[in-house]
C-alpha cells in the first residue's frame, strides 16, 4: 500500500504549500513536445465549487503548466500532477476534465493501478457504466488484489443488468472486513431483483450487522419483507430508513478526500442533519466546516441556527454576532438576531435588527411581518397596518397578515364600512382562509355600524366553521351570531360549552373575557366590539422563536 | 453529472429565502394553534388495513418473439405536415429555471371530424426581454385526416400568450366536445369547447390555481365515480425570478446554470372536484393531497408527471405523481373521496437504493401482457429510468429497469417524457423516451452529455430476450438528437399505426411519421361512454387474440405535460382473429364482445358497437 501513501503525502504537501503562480494555461493546448501524449484539459468555469477547491484547482493547473514548460519534467512527476488535478475534478464532479487528467496520467504511467481505478470510479459516478467497466477491468489487470475494486465492479455490473457477473464480483468480498456491509447490500438488491426475497433478507440483515449506521439498507430490506407479506416488519424497517448507504473501505479514495481541505462535505452533512431534526449533530458538522473555512458567513449563520435549536441560545447569539461582524448586511443574521432579542423581551432592540434587514432588502417579508407584529402588540396600529401591507406586497401568502392589516386599520380609526368591504373582497379571494371567515362572522354579527350587520349570514358562517372545527374560538363566534339573531339562550349555552372546553387551557384574561360575554348573553345583550382585543384569532400569532430558527429557509446556507 | 442536482451536494442546497413566506404562514398558524391549544382535534382515524388481493397470474401461451427489433423507421414530417410551431422559452441568459422545463402537446379531436388534431403549448418571452419580437401563443392545428395540419388557433379562440407548460384534454361538461386545460407558470386556464370554438371559462370554473403557482402536468379523471371528470393538477416548485437569482445555482465547470429543484421549496398539487354544473371545487385538503415534510412543515411535492391508474384493481382510479429530486407519490384512492399516500410502502417512492430520483415523466401499463403492472419513470441524466413492476400482480413494486434492459440504456440520457406504445403493432407495448439536457454546453464538462439527445426507443421483445426492452438503433429520424420534453402519439395519417410527436424546448417539435410495414394486424377502438364522461376516460379494455390477453386503459394523460389520443390501438401481430374483447366502463359496467372485423376502427358505444 506504500505507493498509495505517496500520492496522499504529495497532495497534502502540495495543498499545504500555498499558492503557485498561475501561468498561461498550457493544459488546454499542450506544448509541441507533449502533443500526442497528453489529452487536452480545457479550462472551465469553476465558480460553482467551494472557494478552497477553486483555489486548489487553479494551483494544480498552474503546477502542471509549470511542469510542461520545464525541459526536465519526467513522465512520473507529470503523471502525478495530472492525477492530482484529476482527483480534484473528481471531487467536484467535473467528469470530462477529470477523465482527461486520469487518461493522461495513465498514458504517462501505464503500470500505475490508481489511474484507471480513479478513472473507473469517476466514470461510474458519471453514469458511464461502459467506460467504467473498461477502466476497472484495466485496473484489475494491474492489481487484482485490491479488494474494493470488486465492489466497484459489482456495482457497475449490477447497474448494467449483468446480475450473474455482479454477483460473482460481490461474493468475492462478501466476507472481507470493511466491505461486508456494502457487498451484502448490493447482493441483497440483486436478490430482490430476482425475487429471491428470503435471500435478500439474509443478505441485507448481514449488511446491517456489519454497519448498523447504514440506514439505507432498511429500504430494500423493507421491500423484501413487504414482498414476503411481513408487513409489520416492512413498516418497522421503513421507519428506520434514511438514505445512508453502507460505508466501504477504499484507501485510495480516502486519500483523495483526506488530502483535500474541504469544508463542503461537513456543511452538507450539517444541512442533512438539520433536515432530520438532529440539531446537535448539525452544529458539530458546521463547526467542523467552519474550522476549515472560517470566513463562510452563511455557514456561520447556519451554525448559529443549529446551536439555537440544540438548546445553546447564548452561543447562537455569539455566532450571529460574529457573522454580522464579518458582514453587517447578512440578512438572515440580522433577522435571527432580532428574533433572539425579541425572545429576550427586548422588543426595541429586536425592532432595530428587523429594520437593519429591511435597510438591506426592503422587501424582506420576515422582518416586515415580525416588525408589524411588534407594532400591533404595542398598539401602534397605523404602523402595524402599513407593515402588514408591505409584508403582503412582498408575498401575499402570509395569510395572517391579511386579517391583521384590517384589524390594525380599524383600530387606527379607519371607517368600519371600508374595513368590511375589504374583508368581503379578501374573503372572496381566499374563501378557504378560516381567519377571514371567523372575522367576517363576528363582524356581521356585531359590527359597531349596525347597517353592516347580517346576523343570519354570520350564523351560517359560524355554524360552518364550528362544524368543520368545533374549537372554542369558533364556538364563541357561533354564540355571538346566535345572540345577534336574538337567540340568547342558545348563545349562552354555546358559550358555556366553549368555556368548559377552554377552561383548562385559556389564559385567565381570556377566560374573563369569555365569562363577560356569557354574562352579556344571560342579560340578553350583545357583547362588543366585534373584534375584541386579545382574541387569539384576531391577534398576531404568539411569538415562537424556535419556528424561524428551524423553518426559515436560507438561500445560501454555506 | 447527476450529482449536481441531488440533495446534499450543491452549494445552493437550501430552500429559498422568499419561501420563508410560506414558513411564516406555517409559523403563524402553528402559533395560533399554540395559543388555542384546545383546538386539539380528535386523533386521526387509523388507516384501513391494506387488502392484499390474491391474483393468479395467467399462463402465457405466446410464441417467443425473435430478438431483433423489426425494421420500422420514423420520418420527420414536421414541416411537410404544416407544423411550423416553435417553442419559445424566453431564455435571455439568466438561466431561469422555467426556461428549461416546457412544454407539452396533445393529440385530440377538437372538431369531431374523426381525426386527431394537435395542440402545442408555448411559453413566452420574459417581460422586458422581448427584443422586439411578438409574443408567441398557444397553437392549435386542425388535421385534414391525412396528417396535414392547418393552424386554426385564431378561429378556435386559443390565441393566448402564457408561460404555458402542460395540457390536459377531456369533455369535462359532457356535451360531447373535448375541452382543454392549460397549465402554466402562473394561472392555469380552462377552455370550454363550444362546437369547435374555445371559450375561457377559468374564472367560472374556479381552476386557475395560484397566480404564482407553477403547474406542470394535469389529468382529467373520475376520482369519485360520480360520472363526471374531475381534474388533478400537478404543481412543481415555488419559484420566482428573484428566488432563482438569489439561489444563484452554479454547476462546477459551467458557472450559472438552471437551478436544481432541490434548492426550491416544494408545493402541493390540486385536486378539483367537478360539481357537474361547470364549476370545480378545490378538494385537495379534504382529499388528502397535501404532503408535508414532518420536520420543516413545507410541502414535499415537486411534481412534474402524473398518470391515473387503478393499480390495486379495486375499481377506483389511483394517482401516480412523479417528483423531481424528492420521493414519488402514489395516492391510493380510498373510495370515500379521499386518498392515502402510500408510495414508500408500495415501493415506487425511491430508486433501488432508496434514493429519490429527479423524475420527470411517467406512464403505466401492463407491458408483459399479464397481471403485472409496470410503472415507467423518466429520470435525470445519470439516473436510469425506473421500471417499477408489481410482484405476483400486486404491490410491492420492484424496480426492474436493470433486469428488463431499460436501466443501462437509459442511464446516460436525461429523460423527460416517456410512453408505452406498440409502434410495430406486434401487440406488445414498447417504450419511447424523449431526452434532452437542460444545459446548452453540458458536454464541456460531462463528456457523455449533450443538450440535444436522441430519443430512446425500446422494442418489447417479449420473453425471448434477456432484457425485454431492446434498444432500437435504426429507427430513421427517430435517431436524430432533440431537446426532447413531452411526447404524444396518435395515428395522424389514418394508416393505423402510431405516429409520434416529441416537443422540444426552445425549438420546433418533431412530428415523426411511423413508416412501419410489418403487415401486422391491428384494431383501433374508440369508446363512447355515457354522458358526462362521453369519451369513457378510465375505461379498461382486455383483448384476447392469439392466445394472449392484453390490457389497456382509456387514459390520455401519460408521459410528461402531454396527452395522447383517446382511441386505443391494439396491435395484433400475426393473429388472424380477435377471440374476445372485454370492456369495463368507468361506471363499472362490463361489456364483452367478439369483434368480427380486424384492421379497422371500431366505435363502441356503451352497449352497442359500430365500425367506422
Amino acid at each position: 500500500m506504500t505507493r498509495y501513501v505517496s500520492l496522499r503525502a504529495a497532495l497534502v504537501l502540495w495543498l499545504a504549500t500555498g499558492s503557485v503562480q498561475v501561468q498561461a494555461d498550457a493544459l488546454s493546448e499542450p506544448p509541441e513536445r507533449w502533443q500526442g501524449t497528453l489529452v487536452p484539459v480545457a479550462e472551465v468555469d469553476i465558480s460553482g465549487a467551494e472557494r478552497l477547491m477553486q483555489q486548489a484547482i487553479a494551483e494544480a493547473r498552474a503546477e502542471i503548466a509549470g511542469l510542461l514548460e520545464s525541459p526536465n519534467a519526467d513522465p512520473a512527476s507529470l503523471a502525478g500532477a495530472y492525477g492530482r488535478l484529476g482527483a480534484l475534478f473528481l471531487l467536484v464532479d467535473v467528469e470530462a476534465q477529470g477523465d482527461a487528467c486520469f487518461r493522461t496520467a495513465g498514458e504517462l504511467e501505464p503500470k500505475e493501478f490508481r489511474w484507471p481505478y480513479y478513472a473507473g470510479h469517476l466514470a461510474m459516478v458519471a453514469g458511464n457504466t461502459e467506460q467504467a467497466l473498461t477502466y476497472l477491468e484495466s485496473a484489475r489487470e494491474l492489481d487484482p488484489e485490491y479488494p474494493t475494486l470488486y465492489l466497484r465492479l459489482g456495482k457497475v455490473q449490477l447497474d448494467r443488468g449483468e446480475l450473474a457477473e455482479a454477483r460473482a464480483a460481490l461474493e468475492k468480498i462478501a466476507d472481507t472486513p470493511g466491505l461486508i456491509a456494502a457487498a451484502n447490500y448490493y447482493l441483497g438488491q440483486i436478490a430482490n431483483l430476482e425475487r429471491r426475497f428470503e435471500d435478500a433478507v439474509a443478505r441485507l440483515k448481514k449488511a446491517l450487522e456489519a454497519d448498523p449506521n447504514a440506514t439505507g439498507v432498511h429500504y430494500p430490506l423493507a421491500q423484501a419483507y413487504r414482498a414476503l407479506g411481513k408487513n409489520e416488519l416492512a413498516r418497522e424497517h421503513l421507519g428506520r430508513f434514511e438514505a445512508k448507504s453502507p460505508e466501504a473501505e477504499d484507501p485510495l479514495l480516502e486519500q483523495l478526500q483526506e488530502a483535500s481541505r474541504r469544508s463542503l462535505p461537513a456543511f452538507h452533512k450539517g444541512i442533512h442533519a438539520i433536515r432530520q431534526g438532529k440539531y446537535a449533530t448539525a452544529a458539530e458538522r458546521f463547526a467542523e466546516g467552519l474550522a476549515v473555512d472560517p470566513d463562510n458567513v452563511p455557514a456561520r449563520v447556519s451554525y448559529a441556527r443549529a446551536l439555537y435549536l440544540s438548546g445553546r441560545a447564548e452561543e447562537a447569539g455569539e455566532e450571529l454576532a460574529r457573522a454580522l461582524a464579518a458582514n453587517p448586511n447578512e440578512l438572515l443574521a440580522n433577522f435571527l438576531q432580532g428574533v433572539l432579542l425579541q425572545q429576550q423581551a427586548k422588543p426595541d432592540r429586536a425592532a432595530d435588527y428587523y429594520r437593519r434587514s429591511l435597510s438591506v432588502d426592503p422587501g424582506y417579508a420576515g422582518a416586515l411581518f415580525y416588525l408589524a407584529n411588534l407594532d400591533f402588540n404595542a398598539g401602534r396600529y397605523r404602523e402595524a397596518a402599513a407593515g402588514y401591507a408591505k409584508a403582503l406586497a412582498a408575498d401575499r401568502e402570509i395569510a395572517p397578515a391579511r386579517l391583521l392589516e384590517l384589524i390594525a386599520r380599524l383600530r387606527a380609526g379607519e371607517p368600519e364600512a371600508d374595513i368590511a368591504k375589504r374583508l368581503t373582497d379578501l374573503s372572496a379571494q381566499y374563501p378557504e382562509d378560516p381567519m377571514l371567515r371567523y372575522a367576517m362572522s363576528r363582524l356581521l354579527a356585531a359590527a359597531a355600524d349596525s347597517s353592516l350587520r347580517a346576523p343570519e349570514q354570520a350564523l351560517q358562517i359560524a355554524s360552518q366553521l364550528t362544524l368543520l372545527q368545533p374549537i372554542p374560538p369558533h364556538q364563541r363566534a357561533l354564540a355571538l351570531a346566535q345572540a345577534a339573531t336574538g337567540r340568547f339562550e342558545e348563545a349562552a349555552q354555546t358559550q358555556r360549552q366553549a368555556i368548559a372546553m377552554a377552561a383548562w387551557m385559556a389564559p385567565p384574561g381570556e377566560r374573563a373575557v369569555m365569562q363577560a360575554e356569557l354574562d352579556a348573553y344571560e342579560r340578553g345583550e350583545l357583547p362588543e366590539p366585534a373584534w375584541p382585543e386579545g382574541a387569539p384569532l384576531l391577534s398576531p400569532p404568539p411569538f415562537d422563536p424556535v419556528a424561524p430558527f428551524r423553518d426559515y429557509p436560507a438561500a445560501v446556507p454555506y | 453529472m447527476r450529482k449536481d442536482r441531488r440533495q446534499d451536494l450543491t452549494r445552493g442546497d437550501a430552500a429559498i429565502r422568499r419561501a420563508f413566506i410560506y414558513s411564516v404562514g406555517v409559523i403563524a398558524l402553528a402559533g395560533l394553534a399554540a395559543a388555542v391549544i384546545y383546538w386539539v382535534q380528535r386523533a386521526p382515524e387509523p388507516s384501513a388495513p391494506i387488502q392484499e388481493a390474491d391474483v393468479q397470474t395467467p399462463r402465457l401461451e405466446e410464441t417467443p418473439a425473435a430478438d431483433d427489433p423489426p425494421a420500422v423507421r420514423f420520418t420527420d414530417v414536421t414541416e411537410a405536415a404544416g407544423v411550423d410551431f416553435v417553442h419559445v422559452n424566453g431564455a435571455y441568459g439568466e438561466r431561469l429555471m422555467p426556461e428549461a422545463i416546457g412544454s407539452g402537446a396533445a393529440f385530440f379531436d377538437y372538431d369531431k371530424d374523426g381525426d386527431q388534431d394537435l395542440f402545442l403549448s408555448n411559453s413566452r418571452y420574459w417581460e422586458g426581454h422581448e427584443q422586439g419580437a411578438e409574443q408567441p401563443r398557444q397553437v392549435l392545428y386542425r388535421n385534414d385526416g391525412k396528417g396535414n395540419f392547418a393552424n386554426v388557433t385564431e378561429e378556435a379562440g386559443l390565441a393566448l400568450t402564457s408561460y404555458g407548460m402542460g395540457v390536459a384534454v377531456a369533455d369535462y361538461d359532457g356535451d360531447g366536445w373535448r375541452d382543454l386545460f392549460l397549465t402554466s407558470l402562473n394561472e392555469n386556464r380552462l377552455f370550454r369547447n363550444e362546437n369547435g370554438q374555445f371559450r375561457d371559462v377559468t374564472a367560472d370554473a374556479g381552476v386557475a390555481g395560484g397566480e404564482d403557482t407553477w403547474s406542470a402536468s394535469a389529468a382529467f379523471f373520475d376520482y369519485d365515480k360520480d360520472g363526471d371528470l374531475d381534474l388533478f393538477v400537478v404543481n412543481y416548485v415555488k419559484w420566482s425570478r428573484e428566488i432563482d437569482l438569489e439561489i444563484d445555482f452554479r454547476l462546477t465547470g459551467l458557472g450559472r446554470a438552471y437551478g436544481a429543484p432541490v434548492n426550491f421549496v416544494g408545493t402541493n398539487s390540486y385536486l378539483y372536484r367537478n360539481e357537474g354544473d361547470g364549476r370545480f371545487t378545490d378538494v385537495s385538503a379534504s382529499a388528502g393531497i397535501p404532503v408535508s415534510d414532518p420536520v420543516s412543515g413545507h410541502p414535499v411535492g415537486k411534481g412534474l408527471g402524473v398518470v391515473p391508474i387503478d393499480y390495486d384493481r379495486d375499481g377506483w382510479l389511483d394517482l401516480i405523481i412523479v417528483n423531481d429530486t424528492v420521493r414519488n407519490f402514489l395516492f391510493r384512492n380510498k373510495g370515500d373521496g379521499s386518498f392515502e399516500e402510500v408510495a414508500i410502502f408500495e415501493g415506487i417512492a425511491y430508486d433501488r437504493n432508496g434514493k429519490a430520483t429527479s423524475a420527470m415523466g411517467v406512464d403505466a401499463a401492463y407491458f408483459r401482457d399479464d397481471r403485472e403492472l409496470g410503472i415507467a419513470v423518466g429520470n435525470f441524466a445519470n439516473e436510469m429510468a425506473s421500471l417499477f413492476v408489481t410482484t405476483d400482480g400486486r404491490a410491492p413494486f420492484v424496480d426492474e429497469a436493470v433486469l428488463e434492459g431499460l436501466g443501462p440504456a437509459s442511464r446516460i440520457p436525461l429523460t423527460f417524457g416517456l410512453l408505452f406504445l406498440d409502434y410495430d403493432l406486434d401487440g406488445r407495448l414498447d417504450l419511447l423516451l424523449a431526452n434532452g439536457h437542460l444545459e446548452h454546453e453540458i458536454h464541456k464538462v460531462q463528456q457523455s452529455q449533450h443538450h440535444a439527445q436522441p430519443p430512446s426507443l425500446f422494442w418489447n421483445c417479449g420473453e425471448a430476450c434477456r432484457g425485454r426492452f431492446v434498444p432500437v438503433t435504426d429507427a430513421g429520424d427517430m435517431a436524430e438528437p432533440l431537446v426532447g420534453r413531452g411526447i404524444a402519439y396518435a395515428d395522424v395519417d389514418g394508416d393505423s399505426d402510431l405516429d409520434v410527436l416529441i416537443t422540444q424546448n426552445g425549438r420546433r417539435p418533431a412530428l415523426l411519421r411511423n413508416e412501419q410495414q410489418t403487415g401486422h394486424h391491428w384494431l383501433r377502438l374508440k369508446l363512447e361512454g355515457l354522458p358526462p364522461n362521453t369519451d369513457a376516460i378510465g375505461a379498461r379494455l382486455e383483448l384476447t387474440a392469439g392466445g394472449v390477453t392484453r390490457f389497456r386503459e382509456v387514459m390520455p394523460t401519460r408521459g410528461y405535460l402531454s396527452q395522447v389520443e383517446l382511441p386505443v390501438t391494439f396491435g395484433l401481430g400475426t393473429a388472424d382473429k380477435v377471440d374476445r374483447l372485454r370492456i369495463v366502463w368507468p361506471d363499472g359496467s362490463e361489456q364483452e364482445l367478439v369483434p368480427e372485423a380486424m384492421d379497422t376502427t371500431l366505435v363502441i358505444e356503451q352497449g352497442a358497437i359500430r365500425a367506422q
